[in-house]
């Protein structure tokens, strides 16, 4: 690897989309409240700072390592965060890896891909997310192309340890290495790898001992968690439980998701696959068997999520990639004409997309149409005549950059809502998940309450009655919240959190106030009027679970404390 | 069915993944320990998890056990330097209609009884309740060592190894408990069977049986040496005995006759003395048999009486491995089971190793590898985990076997005794090391070893009990003895046996004598030592039902009831006779002589296994003659249970062997006759399956097979089905409930949710913990806490016990006079439907 080779410019573009990675991936990190499944992982290593034992779950890396960072930094939703985005933000760095295998310009064509794809983003910004093992599984194929042994067998254990993206990326990953196998192409030709892949590396005791030693010392933190080797396994049986459980989207919605967060990754993707197994090349076919797997792999599980497409990610940015680095070139003459063009359906499809977005909740339903069809019209003639006018080439080229353009403005504004960086609690179909948009205010009233009696912070009881919610554990941590199934009414409770059906009446002594505590969106019934509206405004209609927050009446001023209550 | 066939693939997953360590472990045998690779995957796999866990290094979870079975996989691999599939077609290549056969016969065996089961699956009655609660305590602790589910607070004071291997896969294949429950007796079943099956073949495969068979032109063939093994599993799963023979003659009204009144009497039936067959069966007589009254299929379980000296009976059990899977209770002798036939086989393995190899520890020359010898012991050791009255036996026929296959190298038998010794200490030592965790917890009932002076077992009794297995061994013995006409060493072996024999009547009888005199020989000592000997001495004669009797009075008894009923001793002497003479021909005396004799008289190790397990089951059955292991019963029930039960495994191996060596060695009139004896042993032991078999499962329909051994549940109180079901997926907490005796419907809740109680069957834990200790007032407690209308009375006693739960059912309701007000007034019910209410409570909050 020599980053050297870049030249100044491509070194100027690549800095910027590291700059650009590592502001969408860390700005606000800990703004959004952790999910229940970030939660449910995070606590398991709030023990850990505590120095009891703790279960482990099937997350074995990220816990550990978030354990130290739990240890060194405070117990915050942005530590929580911040491993998966470390190695979603390695991600980044990896292409540089492979210029000799895909090119210089596709490697930082594929960097910016994987800066700005809202999967990658999504992943980084998810405690506990298979941003781990993305990264992993791609440092160790580029350590084992380059015959490393000793650090693929150490990099190799840690993927091992992963947790559960281990086997979501692996399982595709398998079947396209054996369906490569089975229907292997015969080129004369190869772009990409090495014309063998030479893997006498897995007959090596000096990688098996690597590998041993990288689970064992590493997925124990050098013995200081033994029970931790138990998450490698349980990883495996979280990831067939996945398998067991319906409950997922349906595969339409899959398809819907793709389209609305990946468009240049699957237009240039899917050309650049058909180009390359045309042109019989060897890495063009195997990725290309890579993305097959795992899309059927999404679609025929049945607790499949838009977000399950981050496992084709790779391949699929990778031929994306591979593809546009060869349209970039143009000759000096059509430079012009070309970027003419490209500003033209820039300009041409952008008022195109205003209309449809004013026009959205018109109750004129033909002006929509009206609009759909001209623009497209529009741009056809547009086109015709840039080829009677000028050349195919040109018009082709300008087309393409155009709508290169537009994608990647559309894609870097796809991430920043999926980042949620801006806006706390959009609603994404990437993360259809309830999510808990009040959880702050919550955790705020809890601590001013906690203020005006106690004179500090997180020195005030608080009891959950009824229900558990890891999220809600996690964001009431500092009060070491007391989930009990029911409540000793003659106790001197003085928070408590119920459900609004909680079947005991806590009486006059207390004073209540709802929350929103969980918002989940009906994705599968919204008409296609609901789903324009929501990728262009992200207007969507939500559902809202409440629970009540009630404060013993002597917390407020003139409040009263007699007991016992009333039954 | 999905269930059965999730297991029938893991286990059968397992045992291919295990075959390199069987290979390593049993290379001496003909088939590489192939039928034993499922036993030793889920042995070796279980203690790995069971010890990793227990020093909190995996997790009580899934995740823990795919570690501790990949960690067991892996060992196979590197220590026998193979992979799993070429271990398969290591064995494939030579043995391909002896694979198709073993694993058709597990697959028949697992199924067959996975059916009995589905017919009669329900987990109530006689322990199964205890074997359920542990497996479901097992499933929910957090960690090992695991939570006694019927005291709340202390961890199993059992061996409950078997219930570690069970959730094992319970828990690994996702399958509910009271399913589980039913597919491991089954499971059990086809081990035990394949086992049985595989230790036959590899005896009379081995080299020196087939080129004796060879060199005598006796008929053999791939037929009969892979069919022929068959008679194996059937005599040790199938035939029992012949007490389901006797019932159809009883119900046929054989000997019995209208006496002057009309009565029915018979001398023969009355002579016969078991239970049940002295009263006069139901007329018009058939050939049915029935028991209006009673279970029908128990009573061959109790054939053996003891009478005291004042009349009474004292209960025997004599179970048998069909008696056992039929009653389906998952006790630990049964559990055991498969392991037992794999520490067979390794003896069996030890026996054939070669003449060179081997290693020396502290001088001691063992003809294993070092990882073996670590592995055998950690397998030994095992046997104590899973069922503690094992241990010695097996550790006992490895030692044998040791010492036969040094004294066939080396004849210097006093050297290698001692030696002998110190590797049973070595073993033992090693044995209590690697299952440390458990002897931690463990407290025994057992209070010594007494000798058992008066009773005794008639020869009746004994033939009843063991005709099936012993026909066969005699006529085999008689054959081996009588073909080759070679009568020296015959008075030897008669002095030897008599010898030995009546040297363990004099320790037994002389050291009863003794303890029975303590009484009146002790009066003059002073002191705590005296006082506690004559306690002994008395409570020793009480036993025997004498209030008053002097010794030598016993003694004349002991001797005139052995002497009267001489049945059971004449036949271990003769069979003793037999083995002994057959040992002196065939050990060679000398090194130089090992090869020459394995040539000339077909003198192979293989022979003196098959001897050596018929004289284990001698000793194993002379034994409670003289000796028994004293416990809560107080007389030699447990011992004549548990050291018969090992007689039947030995003897029906034996069985099998013989019958192998009489089909194909004895041809022409006598062959037929011999064939006929042995169809007519086999039809008479089948007897007591046809009855037992129709009696449980009655008219039972297709559709009405289900292998939840918890529906009952469901259909006979569906409002407890509910909670309990809710409790299940409740949070981990110590449940309150009735209290009441044992093999009732008490402790239901803990049983079949895994909750913890506070007290289960009192009866029980005061037999596992050798006292009432631990459970101290919580009966008591218990009651008070249901009772009384004062809440803070019953919730000072709920923070004591820390109890999370109140269950509230009928049983509750009618065991008590509850007061449940105070509940209602204190506490939020957390379930409730029409009969049941359970009402959550926190102990962790302060009072005022």
């Amino acid at each position: 690897m020599n980053l050297v080779q870049f030249t100044k410019k491509q070194q100027v573009v690549f800095f910027f989309i590291l700059f650009m990675a590592v502001l969408i991936r860390l700005l606000n990190l800990g703004r959004a409240p952790l999910s229940d499944a970030e939660a449910a992982l995070s606590l398991q290593v709030l023990p850990a700072h505590a120095g009891s034992s703790i279960t482990w779950a099937g997350e074995p890396l990220y816990l550990l390592l978030t354990g130290i960072l739990f240890r060194l930094f405070d117990q915050t939703n942005f530590i929580a965060r911040t491993i998966p985005a470390l190695f979603g933000l390695g991600l980044v760095f990896l292409p540089l890896l492979f210029q000799k295998q895909i090119g210089r310009l596709a490697a930082i064509v594929l960097a910016g891909f994987l800066a700005f794809d809202p999967a990658m983003i999504s992943l980084s910004r998810t405690a506990g997310s298979g941003a781990i093992a993305l990264f992993l599984v791609s440092l160790s194929f580029w350590l084992f192309i380059n015959k490393r042994t000793i650090a693929t067998g150490i990099i190799c254990g840690l993927f091992l340890i992963s947790g559960t993206g281990l086997w979501t990326v692996l399982t595709p990953l398998l079947v396209a290495g054996g369906l490569y196998w089975l229907f292997a192409v015969r080129i004369t030709k190869s772009q990409g790898t090495a014309s063998n892949l030479d893997f006498s590396i897995y007959k090596q005791r000096t990688f098996w001992l690597a590998v041993v030693f990288s689970v064992i010392l590493t997925g124990t933190l050098f013995f200081l968690y033994p029970q931790a080797l138990s998450a490698t396994p349980s990883s495996l049986v979280d990831y067939l439980q996945v398998w067991s459980r319906a409950g997922g989207l349906p595969a339409k919605l899959i398809w819907l998701g793709v389209v609305i967060y990946f468009p240049a990754g699957i237009i240039f993707g899917i050309w650049g696959g058909i180009r390359g197994v045309i042109g019989h090349s060897r890495l063009a076919v195997f990725l290309s068997w890579w993305v097959l797997a795992g899309l059927m792999l999404i679609l025929i599980n049945p607790g499949r999520q838009v977000l399950d497409v981050a496992w084709v990610s790779i391949p699929l940015l990778t031929l994306a990639s591979i593809e546009l680095a060869r349209h970039f070139k143009s000759p000096l003459e059509e430079l012009l004409p070309s970027a003419g063009t490209a500003i033209l359906v820039i300009t041409m499809i952008s008022f195109f997309y205003l209309s449809v977005a004013r026009l959205v909740y018109s109750a004129d339903q033909k002006q929509l149409l009206l609009a759909v069809t001209g623009g497209a019209a529009i741009l056809i003639i547009c086109a015709f005549l840039i080829i009677m006018g000028w050349s195919q080439s040109i018009a082709g080229r300008g087309f393409l950059w155009g709508l290169m353009a537009l994608l990647f403005v559309y894609s870097f504004s796809t991430a920043w809502r999926v980042s949620g960086i801006s806006a706390e609690g959009q609603v994404e179909l990437i993360r259809p998940q309830a999510s808990h948009p009040q959880l702050a205010l919550i955790n705020q009233t809890v601590q001013e309450v906690s203020r005006w009696n106690r004179g500090g912070s997180n020195q005030i009881n608080v009891t959950v009655a009824g229900f558990d919610s890891d999220a809600l554990e996690w964001s009431l941590k500092n009060y070491n919240p007391e989930f009990s199934i029911s409540i000793d009414r003659s106790q001197m409770h003085e928070l408590v959190l119920t459900e609004p059906d909680y079947p005991v009446s806590l009486g006059d002594q207390f004073r209540g106030q709802d929350f929103i505590f969980e918002q989940t969106v009906n994705w599968q019934d919204f008409s296609g009027l609901d789903w324009i509206a929501w990728i262009v405004h992200r207007k969507v209609i939500t559902t809202n679970n409440s629970i009540i927050l009630w404060a013993r009446a002597d917390l407020f001023p003139g409040g009263s404390s007699e007991l016992p209550l009333q039954p | 069915m999905i269930h059965f066939s999730v297991w029938y693939l893991v286990v059968g997953v397992l045992g291919f993944l295990g075959l390199p360590f069987i290979q390593y472990l049993l290379p001496n045998l003909k088939d590489k320990g192939y039928s034993f690779s499922r036993a030793l995957g889920l042995l070796l796999g279980s203690f790995i998890f069971w010890l990793l866990t227990s020093f909190h290094i995996l997790q009580n979870d899934v995740g823990g056990i795919l570690a501790a079975l990949i960690i067991f996989v892996l060992a196979g691999i590197l220590i026998s330097r193979k992979k799993p599939i070429n271990a398969f077609l290591e064995v494939w290549r030579t043995g391909k209609g002896y694979i198709l056969i073993s694993e058709g016969l597990f697959l028949f065996l697992f199924l067959a009884l996975a059916v009995l089961r589905a017919a009669n699956p329900n987990i109530t009655g006689t322990e199964k309740p205890m074997e359920l609660a542990f497996i479901n305590s097992i499933l929910n602790s957090p960690s090992f060592p695991p939570a006694d589910p019927w005291l709340a607070g202390y961890s199993i004071s059992y061996y409950y190894f078997g219930y570690v291997i069970s959730a094992l896969l319970i828990k690994l294949t996702y399958v509910p408990s009271g399913v589980g429950f039913n597919l491991m007796v089954s499971l059990v079943f086809a081990l035990t069977g394949v086992g049985m099956y595989g230790l036959a073949y590899n005896i009379i495969t081995a080299d020196g049986i087939q080129n004796w068979l060879h060199k005598n032109k006796t008929t053999k063939s791939s037929f009969s040496t892979l069919l022929l093994p068959l008679f194996a599993p059937l005599f040790t799963l199938v035939i029992s005995n012949f007490e389901g023979l006797l019932e159809f003659f009883h119900a046929r009204g054989l000997f019995w006759t209208s006496n002057a009144e009309g009565l029915l009497e018979s001398g023969f039936w009355k002579w016969l003395d078991i239970q049940e067959l002295t009263q006069s069966p139901i007329q018009p007589f058939s050939w049915v048999p029935s028991r209006p009254a009673g279970i029908i299929w128990w009573r061959a379980s109790r054939v053996l009486s003891d009478y005291n000296l004042t009349g009474s009976q004292l209960e025997i059990i004599d179970e048998f491995p069909f008696f056992s899977f039929l009653l389906a209770d998952l006790h630990p002798h049964v559990l055991a089971l498969p392991f037992a036939i794999l520490m067979l086989a390794i003896s069996l393995n030890l026996i054939l190793s070669p003449k060179q190899g081997g290693f020396s520890l502290l001088g001691i020359e063992i003809h294993n590898t070092p990882i073996q010898f670590i592995v055998n012991t950690v397998l030994l050791g095992g046997m104590a985990f899973l069922n503690t009255w094992d241990f010695p036996i097996y550790l006992a026929l490895f030692l044998a076997a040791h010492l036969l296959t040094r004294i066939a190298r080396q004849v210097r038998f006093r050297e290698e005794l001692l030696k002998t010794a110190s590797l049973a200490v070595l073993m033992v030592f090693g044995a209590v090391i690697f299952y440390l965790p458990f002897y931690v917890g463990f407290s025994s009932q057992a209070g010594g070893i007494i000798p058992s002076f008066i009773f005794s077992t008639r020869g009746v009794h004994f033939w009843v009990m063991f005709g099936p297995l012993l026909i066969p061994i005699f006529l085999c013995i008689a054959y081996l003895v009588i073909k080759p006409r070679q009568w020296s060493g015959l008075g030897k072996a008669t002095l030897i046996s008599l010898g030995t024999f009546f040297l363990i009547t004099l320790i037994g009888l002389g050291l009863g004598m003794l303890i029975a005199s303590a009484g009146q020989w002790l009066d003059g000592i002073p002191g705590q030592l005296g006082a506690k000997l004559k306690e002994a001495g008395n409570v020793f004669v009480s036993i025997q039902g004498a209030s008053e009797a002097s010794s030598l009075q016993l003694f004349k008894i002991a001797i005139g009831r052995r002497l009267s009923a001489p049945g059971t001793w004449v036949t271990m002497l003769l069979l003793g006779i037999g083995i002994t003479k057959l040992i002196i021909t065939w050990l060679p005396r000398k090194q130089d002589d090992y090869q020459l004799q394995e040539q000339d008289t077909g003198f192979n190790p293989a022979f003196l296994f098959y001897l050596l397990i018929i004289l284990a089951g001698i000793f194993l059955t002379l034994v409670p003659e003289y000796f028994y292991l004293r416990d809560q019963f107080g007389w030699r029930m447990n011992t004549i249970f548990k050291f018969y039960y090992q007689t039947w495994i030995m003897w029906s191996l034996a069985a099998g062997v013989s019958i192998y060596f009489l089909w194909v060695g004895i041809n022409g009139f006598h062959g037929v006759v011999v064939k006929f004896i042995i169809v007519l042993v086999v039809a008479g032991g089948l007897a007591y399956p046809v009855i037992g078999i129709a009696a449980t499962t009655g008219n039972v329909k297709i559709s009405d097979l289900d292998l939840d051994g918890t529906s009952y549940m469901r259909r006979y109180n569906p409002d407890e089905a509910e909670a309990i079901e809710w409790l299940q997926q409740a949070e981990y907490g110590v449940v309150l409930e009735a209290v009441g005796g044992s093999y009732s419907g008490y402790a239901r809740v803990a049983t079949l949710t895994g909750q913890p109680n506070l007290l289960g069957w009192p009866g029980h834990e005061s037999q596992w913990r050798g006292g009432g200790e631990e459970m101290g007032s919580r009966q008591s407690d218990i009651e008070t806490i249901y009772s009384t209308p004062d809440w803070q009375e019953a919730s000072s006693l709920l923070d004591a016990y820390t109890v999370n739960y109140i269950y509230i059912g009928e049983l509750e309701r009618s065991t008590y006079r509850l007061d449940d007000d105070k509940f209602v007034k204190n506490l939020v019910s957390v379930f409730q439907n029409n009969s049941v209410v359970i009402y959550g409570y926190n102990p962790e909050e302060s009072h005022p």
